[in-house]
């Protein structure tokens, strides 16, 4: 049972670094994450580290759940795991917003 | 056409969209409430607690059916498993030459605990009226609700697949999707719940027309067998008719029948099991592998001889394409899944309930600043909204009345399971007459903010009406009654959200804004 859920937990985590990462290699969320730019290098490493996260979830998923039943949950994790890094960069955005003077960009 | 292919596809999404939107609402939310199929039965039958033994159900099962129904064509026993606590039993009469053959199952069906006996509960239909629901819908012919269904599923891929086209920005822009931006929230709860679980939503319409496809595609049958019925013979092989020897046999024991089918399937548990001819010399066991042990739905069987117990080999129909089949039917109910993966299907389903829900809305909120007149729209802008209020807010609120007649009508009512389901029907069509008589802004939140407080109803009366409940529940550990507590609570807390915004987001702005709207992410129409 705890094993189980230490499975699904790790997964999930996992795929929010994924989805992380994979936004930190985008131009336009880099000040917003980071507060600065990346070199095109760095991107590029972000990005593969990025997909690299969600196929460790997934090798995680099959190895842990068995292969069948672990490749229909990763999709499940990387939904929940889009969710989670959405709603939490949602709150990182709105409160620089309200921290940041008016007009200035954040 | 006109335009390039993203506006068609805009077109496209726009109107399969809208047209079928209300019923795949119906069915979405319905499906969603089916992954717990069981559970919601279990709550709904308060009177039934206990713990499950299936080896000791399958002896009380035989014992039963040997007093009752001792020359019977064939017995049906589905044994309890982790979710579901009690036996079903059925049993076909021996035929008499002359007399037709009966249909009623109330005759020749039972329902035991692990010890064997009856259990007596309030009559409802419970979890798997929502199941049937959202494939045969109600007060209707099965037939045609399932040609319905079936229509609006095919609508349903068509308006994701121009989604993908038409929204394609959301790919592109993944991260810069957010949460309710003020006046652009209906567009994000779209949009959001729609990118989440694509996947899932892809899988779930595809997988539910497969389960269909005998019905929508005939013609692969038609073309190869004269007779439809000859086709099912031969995917679903049946061992050989045994006569009745009219010698009696006692019955070998099944216990060590079932532990050799179980160790055969790697230790699987057992599901279902059919015995025909009890008590002949001819008898035949049939046992089926319980459906939670794989993806696959065609569970596979094992045969004994009922005299001696020993195993006989059956035609087993296999292959490719119903290998595939099974597992898309399999995907798509997900009996395979065990807790966590059966909440992440729920969810997926909530998250797909409220992408159709503001899919719906959205067409409004679209249209209303391109109105010649605002306050006077015209008939179909009229029937839209009103049907939208009546649809996202009243039918989720019939399915807490569904959950509180079952409640506070009379245990032993005449049929009380028919008048369960009717208060569905009657708050849909009434929250229907409410939005046509009060203003749509005033019907949105009023009705948003009864679907919260029948939601929230639900715990409280259930507290009120029977012993168990989610408080008590924490102390002794029914986890069900907890669970369905919380996830009534959490319903509740999402309409009165909703209608919480709904009024905050009127007071604030004027609706002529709404177009003016930078259309970032939103189809170019």
């Amino acid at each position: 049972m705890i094993q189980l859920l230490l499975i699904h937990l790790i997964a999930i985590l996992l795929c929010i670094a994924g989805f992380l990462a994979l936004a930190v290699a985008m131009d336009r969320h880099q000040r917003d994450l980071l507060g600065r730019k990346l070199a095109p290098r760095e991107a590029r490493i972000a990005r593969m580290a990025g997909g690299g996260l969600l196929v460790l979830a997934l090798a995680l998923d099959m190895i842990g759940l068995g292969a069948a039943y672990g490749a229909i949950v990763w999709f499940s994790h990387l939904s929940l795991g889009a969710a989670a890094m959405l709603t939490w960069i949602t709150r990182l955005a709105s409160v620089r917003k309200s921290k940041s003077p008016k007009g200035t960009s954040f | 056409m006109k335009g390039g292919l993203r506006q068609s596809m805009a077109w496209l999404h726009t109107w399969t969209g809208l047209l079928f939107g209300w019923l795949l609402f119906a069915v979405f939310l319905t499906g969603t409430c089916a992954f717990f199929q069981e559970e919601i039965t279990r709550w709904m039958q308060p009177e039934l607690t206990g713990t499950a033994d299936p080896s000791q159900a399958v002896q009380s099962a035989v014992h039963f059916l040997e007093g009752k129904a001792p020359d019977a064509e064939s017995w049906f026993i589905t044994l309890p498993s982790a979710r579901n606590m009690q036996t079903s039993l059925f049993w076909r009469p021996k035929r008499v030459e002359g007399e037709p053959r009966r249909r009623n199952r109330g005759e020749t069906s039972a329902t035991l605990d692990s010890a064997g006996n009856t259990v007596e509960a309030r009559e409802t239909r419970g979890g798997f009226f929502l199941y049937r629901f959202h494939f045969d819908l109600h007060y209707m012919p099965v037939r045609w609700a399932r040609d319905l269904v079936s229509i609006a599923s095919m609508f349903m891929l068509i308006a994701i697949l121009t989604g993908v086209v038409t929204h394609k920005k959301i790919f592109v822009d993944f991260f810069m999707l957010r949460f309710g931006k003020g006046q652009r929230s209906w567009l994000d709860a779209h949009n959001v719940t729609a990118v989440f679980a694509l996947p899932f939503y892809l899988m779930i319409t595809y997988t539910g027309l497969v389960t269909l496809a005998t019905q929508n595609m005939p013609w692969g049958i038609a073309a190869n067998y004269a007779d439809t019925s000859k086709f099912f013979a031969e995917v679903f092989p049946e061992r050989e008719r045994q006569e009745r020897s009219d010698e009696r046999v006692p019955l070998a024991p099944i216990g060590p029948m079932l532990e050799q089918a179980s160790r055969h399937w790697d230790g699987a548990a057992i599901g279902y099991l059919s015995v025909t001819l009890p008590g002949d010399r001819n008898a035949t066991v049939t046992v089926t592998r319980a459906l939670s042990s794989s993806v696959n739905t065609r569970a596979p069987t094992m045969a004994f001889n009922g005299a001696t117990g020993r195993p006989l080999t059956l035609p087993a129909a296999t292959g490719g394409a119903l290998a595939t089949q099974g597992v898309m039917v399999g995907l798509h109910a997900g009996r395979f899944a065990d807790w966590g993966l059966r909440w992440l299907y729920f969810l997926s389903g909530v998250g797909g309930t409220i992408m159709v829900g503001s899919g719906l809305v959205l067409w409004t909120v679209k249209r209303r600043a391109k109105l010649p007149d605002p306050a006077r729209p015209h008939f179909g802008f009229r029937l839209v909204e009103r049907l939208n209020v009546a649809t996202i807010a009243g039918f989720p609120a019939g399915i807490a009345a569904y959950f509180l007649t079952n409640r506070l009508l009379p245990p032993h009512m005449a049929g009380r399971a028919e008048w369960e389901i009717h208060s569905i029907f009657i708050l849909w069509g009434g929250m229907l007459l409410y939005a046509i008589v009060r203003p749509t802004r005033r019907a949105w939140i009023e009705g948003l903010m009864l679907a919260a407080l029948l939601y929230l109803a639900v715990p409280l009366v259930n507290a009120l009406t029977v012993p168990r409940n989610g408080l008590v529940g924490l102390f002794t550990g029914d986890w069900l009654f907890v669970a369905f507590d919380l996830t009534m609570l959490a319903t509740a807390a999402g309409f009165a959200w909703a209608a919480h915004r709904m009024t905050r987001a009127k007071a604030t702005q004027p609706p002529r804004r709404l177009a003016r709207q930078p259309a970032e992410l939103s189809p170019a129409e």
